[in-house]
């Protein structure tokens, strides 16, 4: 499953995601006892109906150390689900799908969004399947400092910490033009969401987990670009995804430097979803080409991510990690199938003439 | 196949070869700059001159040409002689006063190191580059296998490699005379630091700079001051300052984060000057060395609205003034750490900035394939400036002590290479290989160069650094050039490596058939 395969293939769009040069520790399986014990755990959670968060974590704490008193070796509390989830920019499209699919593996969750009326119908839809009391929604603009400290105060209102924070906000400003037809509120919506958004969310989400027993997980998810591949038409965007990248890995040697021990920064890659983002850029013919090869719709990818992010806390370890919904070699063997198969994904989503 | 190897030759006849070789590579490595630094570049403008000739047949050409490449020997003699002559100044009133006065003695040791290190600069290349057409030179015999008709194929084309290479250094550096017409430049944030060093330095350079920063009042004090230094570089040159009599400087206060202040600015440029030939992005923020937690959200805001989206906007703004000049044009953005990709931990915010700055340059050079705006990067390496100071501790100045370069050297070592650049994607750096190998090797002359024991400062105010350097500036005004002429003989060993396969094919092929 640790696949770091490197794809130099120059055909493949710009708009391929998957991650290649940096080396990066190779995701760790999940632990085979606890892949037992994380489905147990889910099947009690969900035959409970409404359960309160408080006392059924306090229960779970007690529960789990005992399973897994090996874990706790540094005085830290072990980090046992349910977890608490935080995802930022979580109305729509990746954040909205990964909201719903943590939710349905009995975790908590507080989403935000720019919007208070998408921010307010999201969490009406999702107490509609998963009860009242397990998902919380705040507007938050991720480009205002005190936004962010609202949302961690917010936080720890409703669920007293966070395991999971997850920063998926980002913006194209939904244009693929060059550089010089840019617009400047586009470039600039473009850098503060992605760039100075991030950073913020990343100040903020370190200094609540610093102070939390359990510690935390950082998840930054990065984007076209992100592995240095030129991405002509969306210029800005990509600039901001290579330096979301960089960002982690600054602060992972940052942590490392100032030896804390339960603060772990983590890249997320969701390869090509989608959603209004990519989609808007669907107009020429070599893109409309890999969006149909090699793009998911969001439910496919939060499942196969969801699992993923939350085997990051489940076995203990505070190695940084890079997860990849879109590997080198699933890329390639969905172009080739696509070549053998004459077309069997062909005009998914667009319409290729 | 023979024969068309042998054209080469035939039309240099007046060459003998052999004796070439060995007055060539022995000089320079036995008896060291002073000879190697006459003996060769007389050798080649003989070989420039025949060759341009033969290519264009403009008269006028010809005439400026060889101007040119008399003043070239006679630089190089200039250069030679006052380089023997200081250095051996140095070291006798140097050492001798080493006892009696420290201050004296730094100083020396100073001035030593920056004399040797252009002489070993050259040296190293010269050496670098014999030598390694010399191990094709022997792989070539190896191959021939004796064959002494193949062997004086081998001597033929190792000729023809180094002909060839400095005749394309000698082109460049020809073009850049040639081409010495003023340009006009846009310099952001160049109120301090190494923009004002790059603006005084293409303002000495005879350019039209238009200088820009946040507040109004230190732009006009700096086009105060770089006017002041215009004057006393007219006056320092004298006769020869024709080539300043188009020199200016203008200013206008910008935000770079402000759309409507980077149109402004444009706007101004164009209106001012006509026309842009070189827009740098240097305006950069850095608000000191901690961790990511100690920095406020005005400071994040600040590194990130500046660096990023000060260059985003900038980068637009001159793409779209360039595209519609007939000569099209250059844009630089300023590297930093962080550029290449590694983890810069204390300085996140700006590390990361300057990683998606690579990204947008990568970006935009597909963008502008087609179009006659050329994307750049220029990387000064580390520069003794308030964004390096600010917030360094003293074992952070230890260190400055043996990689950092005053403003005023790095801009002399980046102007004329972006004065001169060509194309697009180059990347114009100041921390090459050959001067970080000579940091590592001079460091123990280098302990105490900036700072002291202590982190106080040991350099001149600005001031004082420029009335000295006023002075070196007009002797050492070729050695750029020269510079960029050696880099250029790396194409004989291209080309003498073509050449040697092209042997081997045609050696094994005309082995088969008698097999």
């Amino acid at each position: 499953m640790a696949v770091t395969t490197s794809i130099s293939s120059p055909s493949l769009s710009p708009l391929l995601f998957s991650k290649t040069h940096h080396t990066y520790f190779p995701r760790l399986d999940p632990h085979p006892n606890f892949c037992k014990f994380d489905r147990c755990c889910l099947q009690t959670v969900s035959s409970r109906q409404n359960p309160l968060c408080l006392s059924s974590s306090g229960t779970w704490v007690l529960n789990a150390s005992l399973v897994r008193a090996e874990a706790s070796g540094n005085g830290r509390e072990p980090m046992v689900p349910p977890y608490n989830v935080l995802i930022t920019g979580s109305t729509k499209g990746i954040g909205y799908a990964l909201a719903k699919e943590f939710l349905k593996a009995g975790d908590n969750v507080i989403i935000c969004s720019r919007s208070a009326e998408r921010v307010k119908s999201a969490v009406q839809s999702l107490r509609e399947d998963f009860g009242e009391q397990r998902v919380w929604g705040t507007t938050c603009d991720v480009r205002e400092g005190q936004d962010v400290k609202d949302l961690v105060s917010f936080a720890q209102k409703e669920l007293k910490y966070i395991d999971i924070w997850i920063n998926n906000a980002g913006s194209n400003a939904y244009s693929f033009k060059p550089l010089s037809e840019a617009s400047d509120e586009d470039l600039i919506e473009v850098v503060t969401t992605n760039a100075l958004g991030l950073m913020l969310c990343c100040r903020e989400a370190i200094k609540m987990m610093l102070n939390q027993p359990r510690g935390g997980h950082i998840f930054n998810i990065d984007g076209a670009g992100s592995d240095g591949r030129p991405t002509p038409r969306f210029a800005a965007y990509g600039a901001t995804k290579r330096s979301a990248v960089h960002l982690t890995k600054s602060l992972q040697a940052e942590l490392q430097m100032q030896d804390v021990k339960n603060v772990a920064m983590h890249n997320l890659s969701p390869g090509m979803v989608t959603t209004d983002l990519l989609m808007s850029g669907a107009t020429t013919k070599q893109a409309k080409f890999f969006i149909n090869v090699l793009a998911e719709p969001p439910e496919v990818v939060a499942e196969y991510l969801v699992p993923n992010i939350r085997s990051v806390p489940a076995n203990g370890s505070m190695k940084p990690t890079y997860i990849r919904f879109l590997t080198g070699i699933k890329a390639y063997s969905q172009i080739f199938s696509v070549k053998f198969a004459f077309g069997a994904r062909r005009n998914r989503y667009v319409l290729e003439d | 196949m023979v024969a068309r190897l042998h054209v080469c030759p035939q039309s240099l006849e007046s060459f003998n070869f052999k004796d070439y070789h060995r007055t060539g590579p022995t000089v320079i490595i036995g008896s060291g700059f002073r000879r190697s630094g006459s003996v060769l570049p007389t050798g080649r403008n003989g070989f420039c001159l025949k060759q341009c000739r033969s290519f264009r047949g403009e008269d006028g050409r010809d005439v400026v040409e060889e101007k040119v490449a008399e003043s070239a020997g006679k630089r190089g003699n200039l250069k030679g002689s006052g380089i023997w002559k200081s250095l051996s100044s140095t070291v006798l009133g140097g050492f001798g006063l080493r006892s009696r006065n420290s201050d004296e003695y730094r100083k020396a040791v100073a001035k030593l190191e920056e004399v040797c290190s252009s002489a070993a600069v050259q040296i190293g290349r010269y050496i670098v580059t014999m030598m390694s057409t010399g191990v094709i030179l022997a792989i070539g015999f190896q191959l021939s296998g004796g064959d002494s008709q193949l062997s004086e194929l081998v001597w033929y084309s190792w000729l023809g490699g180094i002909i060839i290479g400095t005749m394309i250094g000698a082109n460049m550096v020809l073009e850049e005379h040639c081409r010495a017409g003023p340009r006009n430049v846009v310099i952001s944030g160049s109120t301090r630091g190494l923009g004002k060093a790059l603006a005084r330095e293409f303002l000495l350079s005879g350019d039209r700079v238009v200088v820009a920063s946040r507040s109004p009042e230190s732009v006009q004090a700096t086009v105060r001051e770089l006017e002041e230094n215009l004057r006393e570089g007219m006056i320092s040159a004298g006769a020869s300052s024709k080539h300043l009599a188009h020199a200016k400087v203008v200013g206008i206060a910008c935000d770079v984060c402000e759309p409507g202040d980077v149109q402004k600015l444009a706007n101004f440029a164009v209106s001012e000057l006509g026309y842009i030939d070189i827009w740098i992005n240097n305006a950069g923020a850095n608000k000191g060395f901690r961790p990511l937690l100690q920095f406020t959200d005005e400071d994040i805001k600040q590194i990130v609205s500046t660096n990023l989206v000060g260059s985003i906007l900038c980068t637009r703004e001159a793409m779209r003034v360039m595209i519609n000049q007939p000569k099209g044009g250059h844009i630089f953005n300023m590297d930093g750490a962080g550029s290449g990709g590694s983890s810069t931990p204390l300085t996140a915010v700006y590390g990361s900035t300057k990683c998606g700055l690579r990204q947008l340059q990568s970006s935009l050079l597909k963008e502008c394939k087609r179009s006659k705006v050329g994307v750049h990067t220029a990387s000064p390496g580390m520069v003794l400036t308030d964004l390096l100071l600010s917030g360094s501790s003293l074992k952070n100045k230890q260190m400055f002590n043996f990689i950092c370069e005053l403003p005023e050297t790095v801009a002399r070592t980046l102007v004329p290479r972006m004065r001169v650049v060509k194309g697009s994607g180059k990347a114009i750096n100041y921390l090459t290989p050959p001067r970080i190998l000579l940091a590592l090797v001079t460091a123990w002359l280098r302990r105490g160069r900036w700072f002291d024991d202590q982190g106080k400062a040991l350099y001149a105010a600005e001031a004082d650094r420029l009335r000295n350097w006023a002075e070196n500036r007009t002797r050492f005004y070729f050695t750029d050039a020269m510079e960029m002429y050696t880099e250029n003989t790396w194409v004989s060993v291209f080309s003498l490596s073509v050449v040697c396969a092209f042997i081997i094919l045609s050696s094994t092929s005309s082995n088969f058939p008698g097999t």
